[in-house]
């Protein structure tokens, strides 16, 4: 409840406090690279009782469309590590994370909505994955939609060069997850006559047809960035942000993932 | 500027809430036994079967262990917890030892000489094709030595190809044989059957209770394409036969043209799945089971459809009393 009071005081000084940057009615378009690191933290209960914390690398492709009135975003990100554990089991983890959102000035702040995918993926390794043999794998496939605030102010500003500062937020609203059943990697859906087959065929189908859907109380996910953009000659765009990701799903078997990035990116404005 | 900050520091509020989602992590000796035995209560499926009472189980070995515990005394109360459901797939692994594991042999006479079948009973030496081996008892009868259930996409292969007109009879002895992957078991099976063949179901795990779990899913043998052996089959089996070769037994009992000569298999019914304790320990227990062709676990064995067993003297004396009655069955 503190933590949704916190996102509710941000989303209501965001909308009635602050100046929003000047917008022309032209279309711009950008397109960027990124590059950076996060610190994560994993809880699994499918696979561990106690929290992991990983190191990670993380590639990204940013696209963003915008004019006076609203603007579109469309974000992949990559990260995979073997993991900075020091115990005799440590995880494999694949993450890849796509985000779309679409939001409408509002005073200058972006107000709008986002669909977001992401699928994490934690294959156990180690001296004694042993234990592991016929639960090699756990994935977290998740969709949300939710409500997406961003803001922007212009710190400095001359005629080629302009530095702003970037804020943004995301919540989910109603989450759609597909977790193993329990504590095999079978999805639910397999678990049924005439599907389940023990060479696992066909199970990739039924990873598709699996999956529940849930309000943040089940399924959550969030993430909050503060950045720094310089425009050079509004042509080119250097950026550097904190971004913190966290999802939960907290039903089942319950899996939570956050992580704190630092990602640096270069953009084409055009 | 001012309402900047304030929202940066908002924003750094809400990003360390985020330990809220997180349990701490147990540190001391008692948690982790807590720990460890939620897990097995939460995740295993055989507390019926095995007739185990877990809250006793705790009640017994919980107060052995405290937090100035050392690291053996809390592997010794997790290890004889384990005992105490009878399952070898149960496990626990430390970095200084394993836990010791339940012995599903013990009582039973287990004597089995591959060699002595090689000099006394076929009639050249056994030819090893993988991890297969094979021989003739005579122009009709094929004898395989299966000794652990890996790759059985080959063994069908190889079968198309010794299987000729003249074999009549083919023995398959899975004696020994500790277990491995039963999965591509029904696919092989399906050159044996003429119409789709119910063999057994699976059951899972699907949530912490000890009834949470699914219905029997049905496993059945599909007659394959343009292959089917009218052949005899007799499967060999004793007690050392564990896990997948339990599997394997239970589909085959009941087919048509098989027939299951020797001991109760070693049962091992459970596909286990691991989970590491805050220690950095792993624990696996058993989180499934396979139901025969009438129903019943084969967690605590297979039966033969022909009881025999070797004793140490027969093999002393060069006699394989459960092949030779499987012969005795040819005549």
């Amino acid at each position: 409840m503190r933590l949704f009071n916190a996102i509710f005081l941000l989303f209501f000084f965001m909308s009635s406090y602050l100046i929003a940057q000047e917008t022309s009615n032209s279309l711009h378009r950008e397109i960027g690279f990124q590059v950076g690191f996060g610190i994560n933290t994993i809880q699994e209960q499918r696979f561990f009782a106690h929290k992991k914390h990983y190191l990670a690398p993380i590639y990204g492709i940013v696209h963003n469309k915008w004019d006076a009135q609203k603007r579109t975003s469309l974000s992949m990100r990559f990260s995979a590590t073997n993991g900075l554990d020091n115990s005799t089991i440590w995880y494999k983890m694949v993450h890849p994370d796509v985000t779309y959102s679409y939001q409408r000035n509002i005073k200058g702040t972006w107000i709008g909505g986002y669909w977001r995918h992401s699928t994490l993926l934690l294959f156990p390794k180690g001296a004694i994955k042993g234990n592991f043999n016929n639960n090699t794998i756990s994935y977290t496939m998740s969709n949300h939609l939710g409500v997406a605030v961003d803001r922007s102010f212009t710190l400095q500003e001359n005629e080629q060069n302009r530095l702003n500062l970037d804020l943004g937020a995301r919540m989910s609203v109603l989450s759609h997850v597909i977790r193993p059943a329990f504590a095999h990697p079978y999805p639910e859906h397999y678990l049924q006559e005439g599907v389940f087959h023990p060479t696992r065929r066909g199970m990739a189908s039924s990873i598709l047809k699996s999956g529940k859907l849930g309000t943040w109380n089940k399924y959550g996910s969030m993430n909050f960035v503060v950045g720094l953009s310089y425009y050079h000659n509004d042509k080119v765009k250097f950026n550097l942000q904190y971004n913190y990701s966290n999802q939960a799903v907290r039903t089942g078997k319950k899996v939570s993932y956050g992580a704190h990035q630092l990602i640096a990116g270069i953009s084409l404005v055009y | 500027m001012k309402n900047i900050l304030f929202l940066i520091s908002v924003i750094l509020c809400c990003s360390s809430c985020s330990k809220e989602l997180f349990k701490v992590a147990p540190k001391d000796q008692k948690a982790i036994y807590d720990e460890f035995w939620t897990y097995v209560d939460e995740n295993y499926i055989y507390f019926k079967e095995k007739e185990v009472d877990w809250q006793t189980v705790y009640d017994t070995y919980s107060p052995t262990i405290n937090e100035f515990s050392t690291d053996e005394a809390l592997l010794q109360a997790m290890e004889n917890s384990l005992l105490q459901l009878r399952d070898n797939h149960n496990i626990v692994k430390t970095p200084f030892r394993n836990g010791k594991s339940y012995n599903y042999m013990d009582g039973y006479e287990i004597h089995f000489s591959k060699d002595l079948v090689e000099n006394n009973y076929l009639q050249d030496k056994l030819q090893q094709d993988n991890v297969f081996e094979y021989g003739y008892i005579d122009e009709q009868t094929l004898y395989i030595y299966i000794p652990k259930m890996k790759n059985f996409y080959y063994l069908q292969k190889l079968l198309r190809t010794l299987i000729t007109p003249q074999i009549k009879n083919l023995i398959l002895d899975t004696r020994n044989n500790g277990g491995g992957n039963s999965n591509p078991v029904p696919i092989m099976l399906g050159d044996f059957v003429k119409e789709k063949t119910y063999l057994g179901g699976y059951i899972e795990k699907t949530g912490p209770g000890h009834e949470d779990e699914t219905a029997p899913l049905a496993v059945y043998a599909n007659p394959s394409v343009s292959v089917y052996h009218d052949v005899q089959v007799y499967l060999l089996i004793n007690r050392m036969g564990y896990s997948a070769t339990s599997y394997l037994a239970a589909m085959c009992k009941g087919l048509p043209n098989f027939t299951l000569v020797g001991q109760l298999t070693g049962g091992g019914g459970g596909g286990n799945a691991g989970f590491e304790l805050s220690n950095g320990w792993s624990v696996a227990v058993s989180v499934s089971d396979f139901v025969d062709k009438e129903g019943r676990s084969i967690e605590l064995g297979v039966e033969p459809n022909i009881a025999i067993e070797n004793s140490e003297e027969d093999i002393n004396n060069g006699k394989d009393r459960m092949l030779e009655k499987v012969l005795e069955q040819l005549r």
